[in-house]
């Protein structure tokens, strides 16, 4: 009888974070998609803002990514304590990035707000349009994630963590890491260019 | 793996099985595709015979009222339909839906998916969406008339159709349709990267695996961009947007060139899994190992690569940027070389081989030669100056119809003949699926061949009475020859219906492998079990395509026999390499 | 070949040889690829059919084979693709110098042909709006400005090989030159609505003479409206269902 082959894969593959990476390349595609049609009408048409529309405000959503960013590190450092065998550490920054995500989105409701307040509709012109499209798909995805990392802090209360729960934490953590890279893209794009 | 217990509606409806999710996948999808056909056969019955009345015409709706004959805006209707449902709700989920999951776990040596309930999940998502395109049919204003492009401003404003809810309905339909392919191909993509069995490793997977594997990739890619472009344009239908509105400073062309983004790799993912079927199974009724390995992996992959940036060449008239036409030209011309290289593999698998000619093989062989003719049309195509005259014309239909119906559907003919015994337990009749395949491939080719013709004599794709114009009166005799010969190939499925229908119930009853293949689907019972393998995963010795072995008294050699082949490497020594 | 090529309508622009010379290279190309390909399906498939007490041939494939049907099919892509960007070049690389302009709008359903008014200047009360018939002289580049009032149209002159989408928000300007005189058809290829079968207008090719007769006697016919409304497309009334602003 010949030797048993080398086994490729491993009895408990993680299906979990694979299976995440993956969806978020879909996740990127779509981000991708609204943000070509952002470019083509952009530069397609003659002057943007088009005139007597409110620029928008760069700093408040510095704001934004700065929340966001320090969220994504609070995450890092759940991480840490995950792997570190620290269930109430992971807890505690798991909190912090929750919390860090929900100031996120009180800062772009504000800015949401206040450009409504200054006439920025929302159908009139495709300036208004392809901002509340793409940093409203955006929120959608926040929001996703901060009830995912909100319900892990809810359920996270024993001494240890779970093999399943770990997987979920892990998973929800790379899904939050990308709802902060892409909104690091809308910044440049919408703002900053 | 209490499988007595299962109560009925979790193991057929709600459940998490890929084999049953792609069975009830197989059904839907295949009902849609007669529903597809019996659409096709009311546009060829205006283009062939515009001033009679269609049969019984009186009692159906939409043409009812208009004494039996198919009016010019019904006409659009049907055509639309038939693409869209064609295309969404029949190709699509056959490939990917019902063989993606039948076959993926099965033949990597998985006990199924690695999420179950989002595979669950992505096929009752699949469902609404068919009912929501179905339904359109039946609200105010009708199905969509916009054809299965659904080009803006037409399709943006209610007013130049008449068509309301209907367009909605269809935008909705194929967000759902498209949501349920993301989650599938997640799916597919972590169950093959994750869960091979021990020694399958990547240049052991059948071909089928890779063309799926691929697919899905594609799926996975293009899919959301196309949600994006649905979204824009249900915003711009209900919320008064303008991204596609010229006066509120939106771009016609945005559109077509997200469509396209998606629609050009979606045409692959239509070709791509059949390439695999059909690579399988020449090599296992050749009795020969598929000729090229990895060529024909590779291949696939430049494929699907290449399929990225070629979406331009359906726009070459479009008032995109004749410079932009150039490149899209040269990277469409480019996507024939990979596909040359496929089909000169396919060649040299049959090539001194011992050709058994069942209806998978006659199938398969008839998809390789009907999907060089297609092929070959999409260079006229490419060509920009060339397209200038044939875009829009019945050149694109036929060339639409070699490739999906020539190739996709004849890949999916011979699937179904081939995995039938593992799905269902039965084998088909082979006698009957003979005839069926002799008359399919002559109807076809006599439908559709001729439409080249038709193109060239400048024929326009849709619109529903060539003799409005001049020069297309010649024509009209070539007009009803083709819908002659359609009515005749669409006659011709009730065959293949009949005897899917009897043989799942009455026909011959199957052992584990009918096809003395090698694959690890064929080492699971006929059909497979909850779990697919029993106590113990099956080991993967070598490749897929042993057969005719030198000192093998057999002609095949399983993947997951351990036997030592006389002369090669022992082949603990070849999985471990 | 050259029987195959009587399927193509008659070709009457100076470049509609272009391509039908396009499409009868790539036809013989693709011909042959055809041909070798079908007849060793065919071939294969009566020699190698079953027979008892053989045995297929154990191979997985030779190197040198699979370079070659990269290389040879590349070769003549590659070929075909400088053939037709030289052909494309040709055709859209630049519009012939040419003071015949006419302005070709869409509208669910018809075509309107504006040609200049006495003052020499487009989309001015005094212009020449015909629907539905186009007039050209022959042997003189025509530039054709098109544009849209709704949805996509696409004019499709089929004896000139000539087929552009008109679209609506763009201007999209197309030349031809007719090389022979005669009545032709033109038609809507691009789908625009229950009417997109009956968008069919009619092409007069007259000689040079000719031509500037007709102008010159449309040109004087024109009675200015009393209040000028301005004549730019998009701002007229449109009689159709107007979109939604
Ligand atoms: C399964 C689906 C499928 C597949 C596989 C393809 C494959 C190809 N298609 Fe097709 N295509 C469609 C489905 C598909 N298409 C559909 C549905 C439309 C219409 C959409 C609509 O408007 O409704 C369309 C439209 C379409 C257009 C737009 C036409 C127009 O609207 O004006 C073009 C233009 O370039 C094109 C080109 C090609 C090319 C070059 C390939 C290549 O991949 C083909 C490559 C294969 C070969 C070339 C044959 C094998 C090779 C050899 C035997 C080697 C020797 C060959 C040479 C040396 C030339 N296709
Ligand atoms: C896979 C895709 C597919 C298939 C199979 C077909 C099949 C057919 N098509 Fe279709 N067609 C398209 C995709 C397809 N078509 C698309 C995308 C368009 C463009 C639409 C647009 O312009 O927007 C189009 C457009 C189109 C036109 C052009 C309309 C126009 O532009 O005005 C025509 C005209 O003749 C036509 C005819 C036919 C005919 C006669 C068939 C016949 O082959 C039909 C025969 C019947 C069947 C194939 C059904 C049989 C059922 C089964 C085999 C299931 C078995 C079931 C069980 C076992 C339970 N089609
Ligand atoms: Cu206008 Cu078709
Ligand atoms: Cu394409």
């Amino acid at each position: 009888m010949p030797t048993p082959p080398r086994t490729v894969t491993d009895p408990g593959p993680d299906n979990s974070r694979v299976g995440t990476m993956v969806f978020l390349m879909a996740g990127s595609m779509f981000f991708a998609g609204l943000i070509g049609a952002y470019v083509v009408l952009r530069y397609g048409g003659p002057v943007w803002p088009p005139p007597g529309m409110p620029v928008l405000p760069v700093g408040l959503a510095g704001g934004s990514t700065a929340a966001i960013a320090l969220s994504s590190l609070a995450l890092r450092r759940a991480i840490r304590a995950l792997r570190g065998l620290d269930a109430p550490g992971t807890r505690r920054w798991l909190g912090a990035a929750a919390g860090l995500g929900v100031l996120f989105l009180g800062l772009q409701a504000t800015q949401w707000s206040r450009l409504l307040s200054r006439g920025l509709e929302f159908a009139v012109t495709t300036y208004g349009t392809t901002f509340y499209v793409l940093t409203g798909a955006h929120a959608f995805h926040a929001v996703s994630g901060i009830l995912w990392l909100l319900v892990l802090v809810w359920r996270q209360r024993e001494l240890w963590v779970p093999e399943r729960r770990r997987r979920a934490i892990e998973a929800g953590a790379l899904y939050w890491h990308f709802v902060g890279v892409v909104w690091v893209f809308l910044y440049v794009t919408l703002y900053l260019i | 793996m209490s499988e007595h217990k299962t109560p009925f509606i979790r193991k057929y409806i709600f459940s998490e099985d890929h084999k049953v999710i792609g069975i009830q996948f197989l059904f839907v999808s295949l009902m849609f595709m007669i529903v597809g056909g019996l659409l096709a056969m009311l546009v060829r019955w205006k283009l062939g015979f515009p001033d009679q009345p269609v049969p019984l015409g009186a009692h159906l709706p939409f043409l009812a009222e208009n004494e039996g004959h198919i009016g010019d805006d019904v006409y659009n209707m049907v055509f639309s339909m038939h693409g869209s449902v064609m295309i969404f709700l029949a190709i699509i989920p056959i490939l990917a839906g019902a063989f993606g999951n039948f076959l993926i776990p099965l033949m990597i040596g998985a006990r199924d998916m690695a999420f179950p309930k989002l595979n669950m999940l992505s096929f009752w998502i699949a469902v609404p969406g068919g009912i929501l395109m179905a339904s359109s049919f039946f609200v105010q204003g009708g199905a969509v008339q916009t054809g299965w492009t659904s080009y803006p401003p037409l399709a943006a404003v209610e007013a130049y159709t008449g068509v309301g809810l209907g367009q909605n309905l269809w935008i909705i339909s194929v967000l759902f349709l498209g949501t349920g392919s993301i989650m599938g191909a997640v799916n597919y993509i972590t169950t093959i990267v994750n869960m091979r069995a021990p020694g399958m490793h990547y240049f052991r997977l059948p071909l089928t695996i890779w063309a799926l594997f691929i697919t899905a990739v594609l799926q996975l890619m293009a899919t959301p961009v196309l949600a994006s472009a649905l979204g824009m344009l249900l915003f711009d239908r209900t919320l008064g947007t303008h991204f596609f509105a010229p006066t509120g400073g939106g771009q016609v062309l945005l559109w077509q060139h997200l469509f396209w983004f998606y629609s050009h790799p979606a045409v692959y993912i239509m070709i791509l899994p059949s390439m695999g079927f059909v690579s399988d199974i020449l090599a296992t009724f050749a009795r020969k190992p598929i000729f090229g390995y990895k060529a024909m992996a590779f291949s696939l992959i430049a494929i699907a690569g290449l399929g990225f940036v070629v979406w331009g060449h359906h726009m070459f008239q479009s008032g995109m940027n004749p410079a932009l036409g150039t490149a899209f030209m040269a990277s469409t011309m480019v996507i024939a070389v990979p596909s040359a290289i496929k089909t000169f593999n396919w060649l040299g698998t049959l090539w001194r081989g011992q050709i058994h000619y069942t209806p998978a093989m006659m199938n398969a062989m008839a998809f390789v030669s009907t999907f060089v003719i297609g092929g070959l049309s999409g260079i006229f195509m490419a060509s920009t100056p060339v397209d200038i005259f044939i875009h829009d014309t019945y050149f694109i239909v036929a060339h639409i119809h070699y490739v999906l119906f020539g190739g996709t559907l004849f890949g999916i003919f011979a699937a179904i003949n081939y995995w039938f015994p593992k799905m269902f337990g039965r084998l088909m009749n082979e006698a009957v699926n003979k005839v069926h395949f002799v008359l399919t491939f002559s109807f076809f080719n006599l439908t559709f061949f001729p439409m080249h013709i038709l193109g060239m004599g400048g024929h326009m794709r849709r619109i529903s009475d060539p003799n409005q114009y001049d020069f297309l009166k010649p024509w009209q005799p070539w007009n009803e020859f083709i819908s002659i010969n359609a009515f005749l190939l669409g006659a011709t499925q009730f065959l293949f219906i009949a005897n899917f229908c009897w043989s799942l119930f009455k026909g011959k009853k199957a052992d584990r492998n009918p096809w003395r293949a090698n694959t690890l689907e064929w080492v699971a019972t006929s059909p497979a079990p909850h779990g697919n393998w029993g106590d113990q995963v099956p080991t993967v010795y070598r490749g897929p395509y042993e057969f005719s072995v030198p000192g093998v008294a057999e002609d095949f050699l399983p993947q997951s026999s351990p036997v030592s082949v006389p002369g090669h490497a022992p082949a603990g020594a070849a999985a471990r390499a | 070949m050259d029987w195959l090529m009587h399927w193509l309508p008659e070709g009457v622009s100076t470049y509609s040889g272009t391509v039908d010379g396009l499409f009868k290279l790539i036809l013989i190309v693709t011909g042959v690829a055809f041909v070798l390909t079908e007849v060793l399906l065919v071939v294969f498939a009566w020699i190698y059919r079953r027979r008892d007490g053989r045995r297929a041939t154990y191979t997985h494939g030779n190197n040198t084979l699979e370079l070659i049907w990269t290389i040879v099919p590349a070769i003549f892509l590659v070929f075909l693709a400088f053939a037709t960007a030289r052909g494309w070049k040709t055709i859209k690389g630049t519009i012939p110098a040419t003071d015949e302009v006419v302005t070709v709008t869409g509208q669910q359903f018809s075509w309107e042909f504006r040609y200049r008014g006495v003052d020499g200047a487009f989309d001015t009360p005094d212009d020449v709006v015909i629907n539905d018939e186009l007039r050209l002289p022959v042997g003189k580049p025509v530039k054709l400005r098109l544009r849209s009032k709704d949805v996509i149209h696409s004019l499709f002159l089929p004896h000139f090989r000539l087929k552009q989408d008109a679209v609506p928000g763009l201007t999209i300007e197309v030349w031809v030159e007719p090389t022979k005189t005669g009545t032709y058809e033109i038609a809507c290829a691009e789908l625009c609505g229950f009417g997109h079968t009956t968008m069919r207008a009619m092409l007069f090719v007259l000689s040079a003479e000719e031509y500037a007769a007709w102008l010159a006697e449309a040109q004087a016919a024109v009675v200015p409206p009393a209040e000028p409304t301005a004549g730019a497309p998009g701002a007229t009334e449109t009689q159709q269902q107007a979109p939604p602003a």
